[in-house]
């Protein structure tokens, strides 16, 4: 606990608060690709900017599906197999604060 | 006096609650206030203290019936807002739909979108509630299609059931800041004592009088006044009755 906190909460006299400290600074924003995707959308901006690419979405005639072929089962792999498989790759995204933040600004010149 | 439109895209985010709360609070900062509940669900009235098999009176054309609940004149406006002659008065615009001598607050359910573009056009406010959670963020588009969010002009933004503990919740309080600059209202913290007071049919004014969504909620009040010039100073002292 930080010396200062430690101060407060003994002045206060309180010893049923909770102490946690961030990790990331209180005002520092992440680009969580939800928020890229409102900054690129037209609706939300007014802005024409495709810069994240979503799903990949095929659109066929409905008679396609039945053409489909059926994928043969495959192994059963062990329960949660996926998260070790997770956690084993990329971390997530880290934060482009600085593309964001000009992003907002050139929002609010606009506007 | 103002009519006050609560509408989100996305059901589940708090506009009810939200609705009881500045009805509540507007009562007692001295004014007139009527809520009505434009919903299937029928739950605003739990938000007041009351039972589930308690009716609410029905709104209606010209008079009726009036129950005040916390100081405010509370109804259910839902099967009138199916009728012909709803729709004709919302069209012509010139029948007494809403008292002229009180604010009126509207607490529409997300998918009745007709009813929704029905009473933005007589709305001096619209407010949008949004939670910190992506399948929220994600309605944005939605609030008025055809118009960008950072082009509406009724609109405000209320960003509920807050948690500093939580990243993403920090991060998207500081995004939709950022994105909506001045036409983001307030936020109002979560706390569990709101669903508490539910459970124990009380207001939470009553039962949780130190939550912390109690001065949020002021200080969104205040904002409203300040918004719809309903005060010319919007500091004014304050006691929220139960």
């Amino acid at each position: 606990m930080r010396q200062d906190a430690r101060n407060l909460l003994e002045r206060l006299s309180r010893k049923d608060f909770k102490y946690q400290q961030f990790a990331d600074p209180y005002a520092d924003m992440e680009l969580w690709p939800i928020f890229q995707a409102l900054l690129t959308d037209e609706r939300v901006t007014g802005t024409d900017t495709r810069e994240l690419r979503g799903a990949e979405v095929q659109i066929r005639p409905r008679d396609d599906r039945q053409e489909k072929p059926v994928e043969a089962a495959r192994p059963r792999a062990p329960l949660f197999e996926r998260y070790n498989q997770r956690a084993a790759a990329q971390p997530p995204r880290g934060g482009d604060v600085v593309n964001m933040r000009s992003f907002l600004d050139r929002l609010s010149d606009k506007n | 006096m103002p009519l006050i439109l609560i509408h989100s895209p996305k059901g589940g985010v708090g506009s009810t609650f939200l609705t009881a709360q500045i009805a509540m609070h507007l009562s007692a900062r001295g004014h007139q206030v009527t809520a009505i509940d434009f919903t299937y669900q029928d739950s605003l009235k739990l938000h007041f203290g009351m039972l589930p098999n308690q009716a609410l009176v029905e709104m209606s054309f010209g008079g009726g019936e009036t129950m005040m609940v916390s100081g405010v004149d509370l109804m259910t406006g839902h099967a009138l807002s199916r009728t012909p002659e709803f729709a004709e008065a919302i069209r012509l615009a010139d029948a007494p739909l809403f008292d002229p001598a009180r604010i009126t607050i509207a607490d529409v359910s997300a998918d009745d979108r007709i009813l929704k573009g029905q009473l933005l056009a007589h709305a001096d406010l619209h407010l949008c509630t949004l939670l910190p959670r992506p399948a929220s963020l994600a309605t944005l588009p939605q609030v008025e299609p055809g118009t960008p969010v950072t082009e509406l002009t009724k609109t405000m933004f209320l960003l509920n059931q807050l948690d500093d503990r939580h990243r993403l919740s920090r991060h998207t309080h500081s995004f939709i800041r950022e994105l909506t600059r001045d036409r983001l209202m307030g936020s109002v913290r979560r706390d569990e004592a709101v669903n508490e007071a539910l459970a124990m049919f009380e207001p939470l004014t009553k039962f949780a009088p130190s939550s912390v969504v109690i001065p949020d909620m002021t200080r969104i009040a205040a904002a409203i006044e300040e918004r719809l010039g309903l005060v010319e100073t919007a500091d004014q002292p304050e006691v929220v009755r139960s």
